[in-house]
């Protein structure tokens, strides 16, 4: 269990990190709870804490504490919302694809649900704002569907998932491109949201959101045993009585379904997908249960970190989160590869 | 971890995976439905992007001017205002031109973070504001401290923000952004309703009828140059439709402008080839970027083919003024500057 064998060697771990992976669990909750408090402090101008406090005990008195409940809080917690739900889509997917550099964006989910909500957006104009998640939503199970089609072939093996991922993802950039050339001047506005952005985001869309994560990621967690199982390899997973296809198949759709919700809030936010469960992995090690429950808290840190930075770094300009992703993800990533190549 | 894999049957595991599922689907249905149901109580029409320029629903409606309570009709909704609002801020460029109309100064412009952008005259009568961010995120924490009493916002970029909007201040949704001459002429009579100075903005908006029928007359009816506006930046180049403003206004003044489209598209996406099967005799350039997709084509035989080119009548404009501008006193400089290079003798 301490060999890891998506990454083909061991994880060196840390003594508590060890025998009590779930402090270490706690202690990420715990800072991630601290952070979004000093995060409702920051945008276009500080707000005192005191505002904030009252703000969260209900209280609308000052100027401040209205900001953070129409403003700052729905952005905070979608920053948990979609933290949460791209770390653990991120981390089924590189348990099942078996291959560290699997993401949301790698099997055609994030592209698949930009293209959608963009056309809809660009296409339908007198459709409701209200409709644009659920397209998305729909492109992503589309991209993930049609990834798994062209990749079957009596099973899907890792590599060719990943290579079609990659194929699939190229088709719907094409149609992203297109999309961006047919329509010069609606651009600015959906532009905005597919660089993924928090940018006016109300309560309305945190509940749109909220209660697929809340039932999708106890899900992925109840099953996450199997994703140690199918870690071990197809043959032996096989050996130990695992379905290996139909596990992988159902899992996928959960971690299809995550990303799918958290680009159609959100927009295509990249490399949080990616990067969290490799940090918690570093931390935790494999065993799924812990390393998916790590890798949320890690996810709603960079969120929290990608959007506070955003709007507070150029106020009153905004900064799309996902550009700040985009800026903290593409190193990590390159650091990866290179550390994958030796 | 001393814990052996808990197997279960696979049937056990796809029975969890679709009681999740179905879970998921009740509950987001039943937020998505609450969440829809309320908006649309609140306002039934506000749409998101494209062409919300297609149905403009604002009305221009002079009797309700002198009342001190006045429901101004707008495109996503009416919107009742109480006296003469003097905390406004503008989310568009066009805005700012209808209240200096108006003789309101804005307190909070959404100017892309660069006054420049703002054309001078304006920028000039509007003196110290505060800056809002980009026109499509205006930073509404900034807009919230400004504590305005109006907001003029964008009926089709700002859609999806009206609600959050207004929520801060009684906002009012306009044409601006892809709206043509005449739709930008009918928001700024609107405005003026909105901040309740009905008689400052007819006064304006005839000297302005006025300054563009003097430019008219000197232009000679028979005049049928092609006349092109494009916008290049560092991606491609777009040529603007009879549906745009700065066309529209060309247009007004007799003269002749192309592409006319099919659609409701108010620009047109141009390779070179298509520029040159376009055939303009008369060119107006904005540049959006230093460096732009037409400098490459400059280089090519194929761009000296265009008629325009031959004959030395491509201009470079500022998009500030030809595009971005979109108020009475940018389509009075457009006139005025186009009147000039077109007919350079009068």
């Amino acid at each position: 269990m301490t060999v890891n064998v998506a990454m083909g060697r061991p994880v060196r771990r840390t003594a508590v990190a060890a025998r009590r992976p779930w402090i270490l669990v706690g202690s990420l909750l715990a800072l991630a709870v601290v952070c979004t408090l000093v995060s409702l402090t920051i945008g276009a101008t500080r707000i005192p804490f005191s505002d904030v406090l009252a703000a969260l005990s209900g209280q609308r008195t000052t100027d401040g504490a209205e900001v953070v409940l129409d403003f700052q809080l729905p952005r905070v917690l979608l920053c948990w919302v979609v933290g949460i739900g791209l770390a653990v889509s991120g981390g089924v997917m590189q348990g099942v694809v078996r291959n560290p550099l699997a993401a949301p964006d790698i099997i055609g989910v994030t592209k698949g649900a930009g293209f959608a909500g963009m056309l809809l957006v660009l296409t339908l104009p007198g459709a409701s704002v209200a409709l644009v998640p659920l397209a998305a939503f729909a492109g992503g199970v589309v991209g993930a569907g049609l990834v798994y089609l062209f990749a079957y072939r009596r099973g899907v093996s890792p590599v060719r998932l990943a290579l079609v991922g990659i194929a699939v993802s190229a088709t719907f950039e094409a149609g992203i491109r297109y999309l961006l050339v047919k329509y010069p001047l609606d651009v600015n506005a959906s532009l905005i949201w597919l660089t993924g952005s928090l940018f006016g985001r109300s309560m309305d869309t945190v509940w749109m959101a909220l209660p697929w994560i809340a039932v999708l990621v106890p899900a992925v967690l109840v099953m996450a045993h199997r994703l140690d199982v199918l870690g071990l390899g197809d043959d032996l997973a096989t050996g130990l009585g695992e379905p290996v296809e139909r596990t992988r198949r159902n899992l996928l759709l959960l971690g299809v379904a995550l990303a799918s919700v958290c680009v159609a809030v959100a927009g295509t936010i990249t490399f949080v997908g990616l990067i969290a469960p490799h940090i918690a992995r570093r931390l935790v090690g494999g065993r799924h249960v812990v390393l998916l429950s790590a890798a949320a808290m890690i996810g709603v840190l960079l969120m929290l970190l990608a959007d506070t930075v955003g709007r507070g770094i150029a106020a009153p300009l905004e900064i799309p989160a996902g550009v700040v992703t985009a800026v903290i993800g593409g190193p990590y990533f390159l650091y990866l590869l290179v550390k994958l190549g030796k | 971890m001393s814990r052996p894999f808990p197997l279960r049957s696979p049937r056990r595991s796809a029975a969890t995976l679709g009681a999740a599922l179905a879970l998921a689907v009740l509950t987001a249905a039943c937020g998505g439905t609450a969440g829809s149901t309320g908006s649309a109580v609140k306002d039934d029409t506000a749409k998101g992007g494209g062409e919300a320029a297609a149905q403009p629903k604002a009305e221009a409606n002079d009797a309700i001017c002198g009342q001190n309570s006045r429901p101004i009709k707008h495109d996503l909704g009416t919107t009742t205002i109480t006296g003469k609002p003097k905390r406004v801020v503008a989310l568009e460029f066009s805005f700012v031109d209808a209240l200096v109309n108006a003789g309101v100064k804005p307190i909070g412009i959404a100017d892309d973070g660069k006054p420049d952008r703002i054309i001078k005259q304006l920028r000039d009568a509007v003196g110290d504001y505060t800056s809002v961010g980009l026109r499509q995120s205006p930073n509404l924490q900034v807009i919230k401290s400004l504590k305005p009493d109006l907001i003029l916002a964008d009926s089709q970029r700002d859609a999806a923000l009206y609600k959050q909007l207004q929520k801060i201040a009684p906002t009012v949704a306009l044409g601006s952004n892809a709206a043509d001459y005449e739709r930008v002429m009918q928001s700024e009579v609107v405005v003026g309703e909105a901040v309740g100075e009905c008689d400052k903005m007819t006064a304006a908006l005839d000297k302005h009828k006025k300054a563009m029928a003097d430019l008219k007359a000197k232009i000679p009816a028979d005049d049928k140059r092609r006349i092109v506006f494009a916008i290049t930046y560092d991606k491609g180049v777009s040529a603007q439709t009879q549906r745009a403003f700065a066309p529209t206004v060309l247009r007004g003044l007799g003269l002749t402008t192309v592409p006319s489209t099919k659609g409701q598209d108010a620009t047109l996406s141009m390779t070179l080839e298509s520029m040159v099967t376009l055939a303009p005799e008369v060119l107006f350039m904005a540049r959006n970027t230093p460096k732009t997709l037409s400098d490459q084509w400059q280089s090519s035989q194929l761009w000296k083919q265009i008629p325009s080119v031959k004959n030395n009548k491509t201009y470079v404009v500022d998009g500030n003024v030809w595009s971005k501008g979109r108020g009475t006193l940018a389509a009075e400089l457009i006139a005025r500057e186009a009147t000039e290079k077109l007919f350079p003798a009068s």
